[in-house]
């Protein structure tokens, strides 16, 4: 990580990926990419650490997997919200901009 | 960029079954080797060289190895909730689906679960009486510490048990008890019975709880205490809570009651006998019976010192026995000397010879239920297997949209499994009502005998493994049959297929074969019980009163007999009187011994007989003949030479039928009389020893009075005893209903297996009319084309029933064989017929055959009934 990327909070990831996911199944890579286009390349996520991530929402029910053909017809894992998903990244969604809104307001001047 | 898998919002039809480690390792290696793929590509569109952008993928990838393990943790934590949920699911949806289905049919249910639970119910019960005889605990605390001590067929005397208790180092405790009789008097009525005289430390040693009142102790000194058995506290007393304090009646002595014991304790007795109270043994020095070291009294236990055992003990108690034995010459005493569990089967050990054809009798019945069992559940199966049969093409379309077999023979089993609980529970309620009914029958039998039948963990798991196992049996090979199938056909609904039918048909047969077997035993017994009722004892019970006279030692025996005696013969009506000690046939009490003939020293120990004690005219109260030689007379008293008289069987056994003038061990032999039954009516006779009562008197005995008038006689009995012993209890009963539970077993052997038989008769008469009525429906078509080509209703029926005959002649050919083989097996308990009798075996072939044609003549009229037109049109 150079310096002009940030490391991640706990729980951001998950954030970041189930955002991703809101514009439709896809698979790990695209989530990845997703990241580093939508930030300019300022937050990374070690692309372990994304699998892992990846794995875990999977196993707590707020993404499904499935097999199928990528773009250039090879065989990828895609991931997609399910309802319990759609649900949690709203509710992520509206926590993180109360949180930030917080933050902001103490740091900036008056 | 990304491509639907599936339409959004469907459902998925497929599902991965649960997938291996190795294949969950592999996905992620596959997942992650895309990733970097995917990345080196991009990096060298951006213009890196192939290496380096590979490298680069890398390492922005992070510890890949790390990563794998981590995610191959986190799928199989997955896989292991989603197939547990999926099993969860599935066999909730599969519990609801079998619910469904049987609330949908509620005629095959209803059947299916009435049979279930008659044949679960009937096992379960056997089994409650077998749990109740060999399975449950002692209810005492710690019955596997008790120990019995156990000295030969005679008992052991006060103090041998005393010098043995002062000795012993391997029990905490000792205590000893003797079965007691005593007349329980309330208001008018005296009733018999039947208690256990024992040491103050018996109750406490054995460490059960009262269920009211506090059990005596060895701190107590009173001997005019009881403590009574539940059963008597709620049938004489009606469950009086105020019982303890009060004072009662025994033999015309007053006990206080100091508590009444739980339901169910029963000492340390075999299961059964249930001892009515206890009291306290009066060890004053005016009971003469517990100073005389021969008199033998007394069954002996002792709870075993932590860290000894069964063995240690034995050794040290043969030890302890032999010292007596030589210290003072007890020749005939400890002739064997063993020390045995209590609890288990142990506890039957020394009374084996009275319960083995009880033991014996269960077996037969388990035997008998099971063989029921199979009939019913040949009906269910068969049931299933039409259902299944009906089903075959909703099965097929589900295989054929990919619905897994495994997953199609649980649901089918779901049925069964939904069966088998309710049947299950049904089968408990019906067992539990069996097992009243069997306590009830027994408050015939002249002794407290109450089985501990309640319902414990072993009975609920017996009865629903039992149901669950059926259940599956059952169903498991229709839901087999239904899920194995050419898709092909049975979509296209062709025949059913032949192979099926033949199945069931092999079902029926083995149910008619059983059915008959069972049909055939139920025969025997029935006539075995005929033949009880017409076999001779011997001697003549009509006419003749009996008192139970229990008086307190053999001295006041010797010191009433004579004059109760003549007061009786000068009662008007009566023709002769006599005492016995035994009672023959009436089971209340028995007495053996090992003799020897002319005093032959032999190194195996003599011949046993069994032994009854008489004064002169008992024969001819009784009607009993005398062959050679003389009866008792009243010169035969104490002091003159001992007599003895043999019946026919010991003559001939011993002494080629001339016994007058030899000698049986202190006994000269005076005379035969004719060989009479013993105990039970079914008995082969043995041989029997008749001693003078005078000679040799016991505290209990029955006076035997042939009299022209029982009321009178009875009447005058009663006040002529309180005159002569007003503080004796006596229970007066004519003879003929004393002899009557002579024929209680046979009885109930009749009975239970005429219901089992009878149960089994019409299990398998439904099997057949049910295959009867599904091989017609699935001939309708063809009965349609016959009748109307100009065959009559009778050509029809005669088709039909032609075919089921063919299955019946097999089943009663194989269960007549089988049955008549069986039948050698139930020697022991019919009497008088022959396991290969002709009456029994033509009447059950009739029975079964005109069931069965009834059976299968229905349904068959019902097809050859149908407008012919009708049929045909609308195939």
């Amino acid at each position: 990580m150079g310096d002009s990327t940030l490391g991640l909070l706990q729980g951001t990831v998950d954030l970041l990926i189930l955002r991703a996911l809101q514009s439709g199944p896809t698979h790990g890579y695209a989530v990845s990419r997703w990241v580093r286009e939508r930030t300019e390349g300022v937050l990374t996520i070690e692309d372990a650490a994304l699998y892992q991530a990846l794995h875990r929402l999977e196993g707590r029910g707020w993404i499904e997997a499935e097999w199928g053909l990528s773009d250039n017809n090879r065989k990828a894992k895609y991931y997609r919200l399910t309802a319990a998903g759609r649900r949690q990244v709203r509710a992520e969604i509206s926590l993180w901009k109360r949180y930030a809104e917080a933050v902001f307001k103490v740091i900036e001047p008056a | 960029m990304t491509r639907p898998i599936r339409p959004h919002g469907s459902k998925r039809i497929f599902r991965f079954l649960r997938r291996s480690k190795k294949d969950v390792q592999s996905d992620v290696r596959e997942e992650f080797a895309f990733h970097v793929d995917m990345r080196a590509e991009d990096l060298r569109r951006e213009g890196l060289s192939e290496s380096a952008a590979r490298d680069q993928a890398l390492r922005e990838f992070g510890n890949v190895a790390r990563g794998i393990d981590a995610c191959v943790r986190e799928d199989i934590g997955i896989e292991r909730r989603r197939s547990l949920s999926r099993f969860a699911t599935e066999l909730r949806q599969d519990v609801r689906f079998g619910l469904r289905l049987i609330g949908r049919n509620r005629r095959f249910a209803s059947v299916a679960i009435a049979t279930l639970a008659i044949v679960i119910g009937g096992n379960a019960a056997i089994f409650s009486v077998i749990n109740a005889l060999a399975l449950k605990p002692l209810p005492v605390n710690q019955p596997d510490r008790l120990a019995r001590v156990y000295s030969g067929e005679s008992q052991m005397s006060w103090l041998n048990y005393q010098d043995l208790r002062a000795r012993s180092t391997s029990f905490e405790d000792m205590a000893a008890h003797a079965s007691a009789m005593r007349g329980l008097t309330r208001g008018d009525t005296t009733v018999r019975a039947m208690g256990e005289v024992v040491t103050t430390n018996y109750l406490t040693m054995l460490g059960v709880a009262p269920r009211l009142g506090r059990p005596f102790t060895p701190a107590d000194t009173r001997t005019d205490v009881v403590v009574l058995s539940d059963r008597v506290w709620r049938t004489r007393y009606g469950s009086d809570s105020r019982i303890v304090g009060r004072w009662i009646t025994f033999d015309n002595a007053r006990y206080e009651v100091l508590g009444v014991m739980p339901a169910g304790f029963r000492g340390i007795r075999p299961p059964g006998l249930v001892p009515e109270f206890w009291v306290p043994v009066d060890s004053s020095p005016a009971n003469g019976v517990l100073r005389d070291r021969k008199k033998t009294a007394f069954e002996v236990v002792g709870r075993l010192k932590e860290r000894r055992d069964f063995a240690g003990a034995q050794a040290e108690m043969a030890v302890l026995a032999k010292q007596l034995k030589a210290d003072y010459a007890l020749d005939d005493q400890f002739t064997v000397m063993a020390v045995f569990a209590v609890d288990g089967l142990g506890g039957y050990r020394g009374v084996s010879n009275v319960m083995l054809p009880m033991f014996l009798f269960v077996g037969l019945m388990t035997i008998v239920s099971g063989l029921v069992l199979v009939v019913g559940c040949a009906n269910i199966g068969g049931l299933l297997l039409a259902r299944g049969a009906a089903r075959r093409r909703e099965i097929a379309v589900r295989l054929a949209l990919g619905a897994g077999r495994g997953r199609l023979i649980r649901q089918l089993l779901a049925e069964s499994f939904v069966l088998a609980v309710i049947g299950g529970s049904a089968g408990i309620m019906v067992a539990w009502w069996l097992g009243d009914m069997l306590n009830l029958l027994a408050t015939r039998l002249p002794f407290p005998i109450e089985f501990d039948l309640t319902i414990d963990r072993w009975m609920v798991v017996y009865t629903f493994g039992l149901a669950l196992v059926t259940c599956l049996l059952c169903g498991l090979t229709p839901a087999r049959r239904a899920t194995r199938l050419e898709l092909v056909s049975a979509l296209k609904d062709d025949d059913p297929g032949a192979v099926r039918q033949r199945f069931r048909q092999v079902l029926v047969a083995g149910q008619v074969t059983l059915s008959c077997l069972l049909l055939l035993w139920s025969g025997l017994f029935v006539r075995s019980l005929l033949n009880v009722q017409r076999i001779d004892p011997g001697f003549d019970p009509t006419g003749v009163v009996v008192a139970n006279i229990v008086v307190d030692d053999d001295r006041q025996a010797i010191a009433v007999a004579p004059e109760l005696l003549a007061r009786i013969r000068a009662v008007p009506g009566v023709q002769s009187a006599a005492l016995s000690t035994v009672v023959p046939l009436s089971l209340t009490g028995r007495e053996e011994h090992r003799v020897h003939p002319d005093n032959v020293a032999t190194d195996t120990r003599g011949p046993w007989v069994v032994a009854n004690r008489v004064t002169p005219g008992w024969f001819e109260t009784l009607r009993i003949p005398l062959i050679a030689g003389r009866d008792f007379q009243t010169s035969d008293g104490p002091g003159a030479p001992l007599v003895a008289i043999v019946n026919e069987t010991a003559a001939r056994m011993f002494w080629n039928g001339q016994a007058v003038g030899r000698r049986l061990d202190d006994f000269e032999v005076i005379g035969t009389v004719r060989d009479s039954k013993y105990w039970t009516l079914g008995e082969t006779v043995r041989p029997t020893v008749y001693t003078a009562f005078m000679q040799r008197p016991f505290s209990e005995m029955n006076l035997n009075v042939r009299t022209t008038d029982l009321a009178g006689t009875t009447a005058a009995l009663r006040s002529e005893m309180r005159r002569v012993a007003p503080d004796v209890f006596v229970e007066i009963k004519p003879l003929t209903a004393a002899v009557a539970v002579a024929i209680v077993p046979a009885q109930v052997g009749a009975m239970l297996t005429a219901t089992f038989g009878a149960l089994a008769a019409m299990l398998a008469t439904m099997g057949v009319y049910g295959l009867v009525s599904l091989t017609v429906a699935q001939r309708t078509r063809e009965i349609g084309i016959r009748k109307a080509i100009g065959a009559r209703t009778i050509d029809v029926v005669r088709l039909v029933v032609r075919g089921s005959m063919t299955l019946v002649t097999i089943g009663l050919a194989a269960g007549t064989v089988l049955g008549a083989l069986g039948a050698r097996a139930l020697g022991g308990f019919i009497v008088g017929v022959s396991p290969i009798d002709p009456l029994t075996i033509s009447a059950t072939a009739m029975l079964v055959v005109g069931t069965v044609l009834i059976a299968s003549a229905l349904p068959a009229l019902r097809a050859a009934r149908v407008d012919p037109v009708r049929t045909l049109k609308s195939e």
